[in-house]
């Protein structure tokens, strides 16, 4: 028997997703329910046509009779359902697009994050964190704001962002702290006094943010650790530790940007070998290296240019600059380098291409805007894409 | 359409969550559908459910239980939906009425192995083994649930927490509280398990921290350098009573009717000394397996007698 949890009536969102591509047809159909608290059944299936890409959004109809037949004050309601799949890597273009709909000032977007990696590496050094969390953090608070705005119309404050993702992260890694002593630290670390009240009341804001990041992420919680590519790599290339500490600065930087977005750890870990190797003029052969490390080329070359760009552009405010403030000049030299020597490498896209990709994107359900409260929101790994396909196919 | 899962009465509690009993309506599949109590919390979303979601999400094998869907309600609750398995291998164990044969305890333990093994190919750490965690579906098939403590192994210099697995079923060297462990925690408990089902009470029921060493030194014999070097370095390597290991003759005596490879394998599994024992492979490898009697096919396993 199917039990109806009394709830508060009032009325069921009015909202309808609808399917913005060309190809599908939404099919809408009203409902009855007795109630606004649609609890039981639970995800009422679907009729949809067509998916595109990642996002399923479809349009439900949930006919039960069950819950029908108890009602006694009906109302029209339509209730949507999404299906997130998770994909863990983005290219550049996919990127730029989601961007362009969540960031309107993408300078100060830059500027909060390089302040909010200050803060978290402060915290980070403090609780004795290891670099995976930072590293994590970055990770999830560059996603957010691929699926969330990031003006101040979005009534979040982004450093608050920042540091939920530390806090979901310090879970995922085993290394939870407070949320209570992490927000102390953090108010500390940036300068703000709460009063006890004011305090509470943040702490349920953070709390309330968390299951927004959640959702963004998709609830998937798989990893991706850089450093220890970097400390295998190394190894294997057999460099010494002197030298390799260097690699280890670099991978540190590139937490300040958004290369976690786009290559998985182990592409990153080998660029930060091979800019080591290219300052320190020593001449370890690692070229060749590529297919036993199972790094594929043209990731390594898009990767490279990617935090060659950031040393260039943004020299001053990374780590590798405190140590070694004279070396600006030669990452330039590098970067020139590098971009004579691998003119195939730069995407040569046609103006056509360009527009097709763009279609593309446009039409991607991944990069839609989402809306986390209404309807109800399944989500899965892309190793369950199959299934997913198959159910919404019927 | 008709809706994707009906969920109708409450099964069960959780620290974290609560349980209902739902169907897939296709298919009438039955399944579990495990509410997430969210704001409840000082600190969020709970790790166990970050870690069973986690791991859960990942593994698919026919004796790790399978997480069919994760979704977030109209409501904001979180809802993980898994497999309906009504039975677990406590509730056997303490149904006075049941008899096991040597074939029924064979095929649960081969069963149990095969979903630790699983899991420690991906290098993940079950880390709470017990009867009670390993469910039954009503075919027979046992599997591995409750990943609420699991964790995946990376670097071997990471710190781990000693304070895991339900107190009869932690290895020595959790009791000895070391931070470095590795997969060999999970075959004690299964050997913990193994012992149990043979005996049909628990083998090593300490009533504290304190006294569950004492139990299971006395039991099984209290590490020395001979047999663990360096163990004596351990944080909690103190005051401990020395026991002999026990002899073959003794064991042999407390496992009435367990044949000399049975014996074996619980004696590897049950190894003081986390280096020296069995690895998942080498248990499901060794004689006990390869002996009469085969183990028995799921359907013709013993059910709980009375409905629950
Ligand atoms: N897949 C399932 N099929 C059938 N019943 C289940 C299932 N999972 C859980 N239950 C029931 O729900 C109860 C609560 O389960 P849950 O996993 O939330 O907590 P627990 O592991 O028993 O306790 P804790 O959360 O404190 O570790 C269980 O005791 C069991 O009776």
């Amino acid at each position: 028997m199917v039990e109806i949890p009394t709830g508060p009536k009032g009325k069921l969102p009015q909202r309808l997703t609808q399917i913005k591509n060309k190809e599908s047809t939404t099919s809408t159909t009203s409902l009855s329910t007795p109630n606004s608290r649609i609890r039981s059944p639970i995800t009422p299936s679907v009729d949809i046509s067509t998916v595109t890409n990642d996002t399923a959004q479809k349009t439900e109809t949930p006919t039960n009779g069950n819950m029908a037949s108890s009602s006694t004050e009906k109302q029209e309601a339509q209730i949507t359902s999404t299906i997130q799949l998770s994909r863990p890597f983005l290219t550049r273009q996919q990127i730029k697009f989601a961007r362009s709909k969540t960031i309107e000032n993408p300078a100060i977007y830059n500027q909060r994050l390089l302040q909010l990696h200050q803060y978290l590496l402060k915290i980070c050094h403090s609780f004795k964190f290891p670099m995976r969390v930072l590293e994590g953090s970055m990770y999830y608070y560059q996603r957010f704001y691929l699926h969330n705005k990031f003006e101040k119309t979005a009534l979040i404050n982004p450093l608050d962002v920042g540091i939920t993702c530390l806090f979901i992260v310090s879970k995922n890694e085993d290394t939870i702290k407070k949320l209570r002593d992490l927000l102390i630290l953090f108010n500390q670390t940036r300068g703000v006094t709460l009063s006890a009240e004011q305090f509470e009341n943040y702490r349920k804001r953070i709390l309330s943010i968390e299951f927004q990041i959640l959702e963004t992420i998709g609830f998937d919680f798989r990893t991706y650790h850089s450093e220890e590519f970097l400390i295998k790599y190394n190894k294997l290339l057999k460099v010494d530790k002197e030298t390799s500490y260097i690699s280890w600065l670099i991978l540190c930087d590139t937490y300040q940007t958004d290369v976690s977005l786009k290559y998985p750890p182990h592409i990153i870990a080998i660029c930060c070998i091979i800019l080591n190797n290219k300052l320190s003029d020593s001449s370890l052969k690692l070229t060749t290296d590529y297919q036993r490390l199972r790094c594929e080329e043209k990731l390594v070359n898009e990767c490279l240019q990617d935090i060659l760009t950031h040393y260039v552009e943004s020299f001053k405010i990374t780590g590798l600059a405190l140590k070694f403030p004279d070396y600006q000049i030669k990452f330039v030299h590098i970067k020139m380098e590098f971009n004579e020597s691998k003119p195939q490498m730069m995407f040569h896209v046609d103006e056509k291409q360009k527009q097709q990709q763009h279609q593309d994107l446009e039409k991607d359900q991944f990069f839609q805007e989402r809306d986390f409260t209404t309807g109800e929101r399944r989500y899965m790994l892309e190793n369950q894409k199959k299934r997913l396909y198959a159910e919404v196919d019927k | 359409m008709p809706p994707l899962y009906t969920k109708s009465k409450k099964v069960g509690e959780g620290t974290y969550a609560v349980v209902y009993l739902g169907h897939h309506t296709a298919t009438q599949r039955p399944i579990a559908i495990k509410e997430i109590k969210a704001g409840q919390f000082k600190d969020g979303l709970d790790m166990s459910a970050i870690r069973e979601m986690k791991y859960l999400q990942e593994l698919r094998h026919l004796n790790i239980i399978e997480l069919v869907d994760v979704f977030s309600s109209q409501e904001g609750d979180l809802n993980l939906v898994l497999e309906y398995l009504p039975a677990d291998l406590e509730m056997l164990i303490k149904d006075r009425s049941i008899l096991f044969s040597p074939g029924d305890i064979k095929s649960w333990l081969l069963m149990t192995l095969r979903g630790v093994h699983h899991c420690h190919r991906n290098h993940i750490l079950h880390r709470d083994l017990k009867p009670n965690n390993l469910l039954l579906s009503p075919q027979g098939e046992l599997k591995l649930a409750d990943f609420g403590l699991a964790r995946s192994l990376t670097s071997p210099n990471e710190l781990l927490t000693h304070n895991v697995v339900t107190r009869w079923y932690r290895a020595p060297e959790l009791l000895f509280e070391s931070r470095h462990y590795t997969e060999a925690v999970d075959l004690w408990a299964v050997g913990v398990i193994f012992a149990e089902l043979m005996l049909r009470v628990p083998y090593l029921p300490g009533r504290d921290d304190l006294d569950q060493i004492d139990v299971t030194f006395q039991a099984l014999g209290t590490p020395t350098e001979e047999n663990w070097s360096n163990v004596s370095s351990l944080p909690n390597y103190n005051d401990l009573k020395i026991y002999p290991e026990p002899t073959r003759s003794e064991l042999r005596k407390r496992f009435i009717g367990a044949t000399e490879a049975a014996l074996d394998l619980m004696c590897g599994l049950l190894c003081l000394n986390p280096a020296n024992r069995w690895d998942t492979e080498r248990a499901l490898l060794s004689g006990y397996f390869k002996e009469s009697p085969d183990p028995t096919v799921p359907v013709d396993l013993p059910k709980l007698s009375k409905k629950e």
